[in-house]
């Protein structure tokens, strides 16, 4: 797919949260079996509990790190959290699951309030096993920063769908 | 007509303008007698003239009764005849001026202004924003540059002592430059027209900004939405054609297993003759 019909570029997550990369390892996240592809809607309460995330690569003595940011904290409008940390895990062995690896943020149900948010999965390729000392705090976090922090390089891969509040948008504003 | 003389309630009327040049014993306004220069007696005084007449009406409106001194520019209660927001300065001796005394003084002299009336002639200073700036003369001397445009600022207001403890030296100042009866009128009118329009439009710009900036995030947010359905619907199209060749690609492979299978089927159902002799 040319560059510019990627719906990582359309959707801004290349630019906001990574740079360009190459796809080079499968990444699929499951919410109760549903498959989350690149700009689909979830609704907060189908998005309440740990996805299951698949990846692929072929060596289980590679390990990945998986981090859930939400770029359009508080308001996609008003980004002043961007980004917001919602899931951190590392030292996932090639070929398994997110629930191999170590959990340094754990999961936090999203909750977006005001507009309609984007929550990105962002893959990355370890050197080898390394710890990874937790933020102080979710919000402001910022993906790019992270990855030169510990050397993790560019993604291998991301996936992202769009959430909003519970009932829709418009109506009265609360 | 002096308007700074009435407005100031111890300055000479227009007769005496050119008499007078020290504290007025008399001064014409003193209806409205307010009287604010301790050093100089202020006594009621009948109108000289009809003009007098006029701006003692016009000092007479009770101004802004009430009204917090340091207005800040969009909360404008009540304009004055200038269009500015009142504190009904009234000069005073001292430096700290009073600032609840609002009445009867001229619409003008606003002595705990910030140096308005330069400075919102050069940049968007805004005249109805009051700072307490006890820099009376300073004020006052900017004032009567934005008052008298015609006159060249530094001849008209350079006799203006320095740093004057008393407002007659004001005074003083103020009269000597009104070589012409009406300019000082005129002058005050382009005043108004300039403090007036300049606060309506304050008020116009902050709301043409308010519109445009919503008009902005409007925008912004349509082009997120545009971009959010472009990238579903290319995130479909390209799982859609990869699903497709998938699928073709397993369809083919089926048939060829069919293929093979059926081979292996047909092979076991051919006949052949096996020895199955009983002995």
């Amino acid at each position: 797919m040319p560059r510019d019909r990627d719906p990582l570029v359309v959707g801004r997550i290349i630019g906001d949260v990574v740079d360009h990369f190459t796809k080079s390892i499968s990444l699929s996240v499951n919410y109760n079996n549903r498959e989350v592809n690149n700009g689909c809607e979830l609704k907060p309460s189908q998005i309440v509990n740990l996805p299951r995330v698949d990846i692929g690569g072929d060596d289980l003595r590679t390990f990945y790190t998986l981090v859930m940011v939400d770029p359009d904290a508080p308001s996609p409008s008003d980004p002043s959290l961007r980004e917001y940390l919602h899931w951190l895990v590392t030292d996932i062995p090639a070929t398994t699951g997110a629930s191999f690896g170590q959990e340094v943020i754990c999961y936090e149900s999203p909750r977006p309030s005001a507009g309609i948010h984007r929550f990105v999965f962002v893959l990355f390729r370890q050197l080898g096993r390394q710890t990874v000392y937790p933020p102080g705090w979710r919000q402001n976090f910022n993906t790019r920063d992270f990855a030169e922090l510990y050397n993790l390089g560019p993604p291998v891969a991301a996936v992202y769908f769009n959430s909003q509040r519970e009932s829709g948008s418009g109506g009265r504003r609360r | 007509m002096d308007y700074i003389n009435n407005s100031n309630n111890n300055i000479n009327g227009p007769d005496h303008r050119h008499h007078h040049l020290s504290s007025s014993s008399s001064s014409p306004n003193s209806s409205i007698s307010n009287n604010n220069y301790p050093s100089s007696s202020s006594s009621s005084v009948t109108p000289n003239n009809m003009e007098d007449q006029v701006w003692n009406d016009l000092n007479l409106v009770p101004l802004n009764e009430g009204l917090p001194l340091n207005n800040n520019n969009n909360d404008i209660g009540v304009y004055d005849f200038l269009g500015r927001s009142i504190n009904g300065n009234v000069p005073r001796e001292c430096n700290q001026m009073q600032q609840q005394q609002q009445r009867h003084v001229g619409p003008v002299l606003n002595l705990n202004s910030s140096p308005a009336g330069v400075d919102f002639l050069a940049d968007n200073f805004d005249p109805l924003v009051v700072s307490r700036n006890n820099n009376t003369d300073h004020n006052l001397q900017n004032l009567m540059m934005m008052i008298q445009p015609n006159h060249n600022p530094m001849s008209s207001v350079g006799r203006v002592p320095p740093p004057p403890t008393s407002l007659d030296h004001l005074q003083d100042g103020l009269m000597m430059n009104n070589d012409d009866e009406s300019s000082p009128f005129q002058a005050l009118a382009s005043a108004t027209r300039l403090t007036t329009t300049f606060g309506r439009r304050r008020l116009q710009e902050n709301a043409a900004e308010r519109c445009h900036s919503r008009r902005m995030k409007n925008r912004e947010s349509a082009a997120r939405s545009r971009a959010r359905r472009e990238a579903y619907t290319n995130e479909l199209e390209s799982e859609l054609s990869h699903l497709l060749a998938e699928n073709a690609e397993l369809k083919k492979q089926h048939e060829q297993l069919g293929l093979v299978v059926n081979a292996q089927v047909a092979r076991r159902h051919v006949r052949k003759r096996a020895s199955t002799a009983p002995f």
